[in-house]
């Protein structure tokens, strides 16, 4: 799965720091799910949509 | 042995039992003491969150996988090479799997109740299975050992 949170969260002008403790989870969560290195669950992907504005499938799209 | 040596062999228990003790009252206050918070925060001690729970669980897989197989080892190892009967650490070892068998047995046993499409087979039956399979197995075990020893 790959997701564009890094570029939302430059857009908002957001610090990882500060975009991890909106999301309450650890900024190397949010670093990890930036680098596509972790795929987050349901709950939190929909946090960060929530967060973003946008449907979770504009941020998150699924690799064939 | 002398008290030196009690007081120093004791010493290391002392100190893992103290923090072990600091580990519990900061992950139970933490939320609750500023003082707790203060140390928490001095520390980098944080609650785990998603990615941290799936790292410790890989983690403990990977750790589990070790110790089993290191297990097996020490098992061949007494057996086959020192001559030495089977080890009590086999034990564990055919705990912990049986554990692990178990304890996936019932979780998804729980996890799939509520099924409307396909009536889920009851978990006691599926022990029941079990129980008898390894039954005649190990019956088949014994009547083969018994067959060689007679033999």
């Amino acid at each position: 799965m790959r997701n564009n949170i890094k570029e939302l969260r430059k857009a908002r002008g957001l610090r990882q720091e500060d975009f991890a403790k909106l999301l309450g989870v650890s900024r190397q969560t949010v670093v990890a799910m930036e680098n596509n290195k972790y795929d987050p669950t349901l709950a939190l992907a929909m946090k960060v949509a929530r967060l973003f504005e946008r449907p979770v499938e504009s941020i998150f799209t699924l690799e064939e | 042995m002398g008290a030196k040596t009690i007081v120093l062999m004791a010493l290391p228990f002392l100190v893992l039992a103290g923090a072990v003790g600091f580990a519990c009252w900061l992950g139970k206050s933490r939320g609750a003491s500023p003082r707790a918070s203060a140390w928490a925060e001095r520390l980098g001690v944080g609650q785990a969150d998603e990615m941290e729970r799936q790292i410790q669980y890989r983690a403990v897989s990977i750790a589990y996988a070790v110790v089993q197989a290191l297990l097996v080892g020490i098992g061949f190892y007494e057996v086959f090479v020192r001559d030495a009967p089977l080890p009590l650490s086999h034990l564990a070892l055919l705990a912990g799997v049986l554990t692990q068998s178990l304890a996936t047995l019932a979780l998804r046993h729980r996890s799939t109740v509520g099924d409307e499409e396909y009536k889920p087979y009851p978990l006691w039956k599926t022990l029941l299975w079990i129980g008898v399979v390894s039954g005649a197995v190990a019956l088949f075990g014994m009547l083969c050992a018994i067959g060689v020893l007679a033999w």
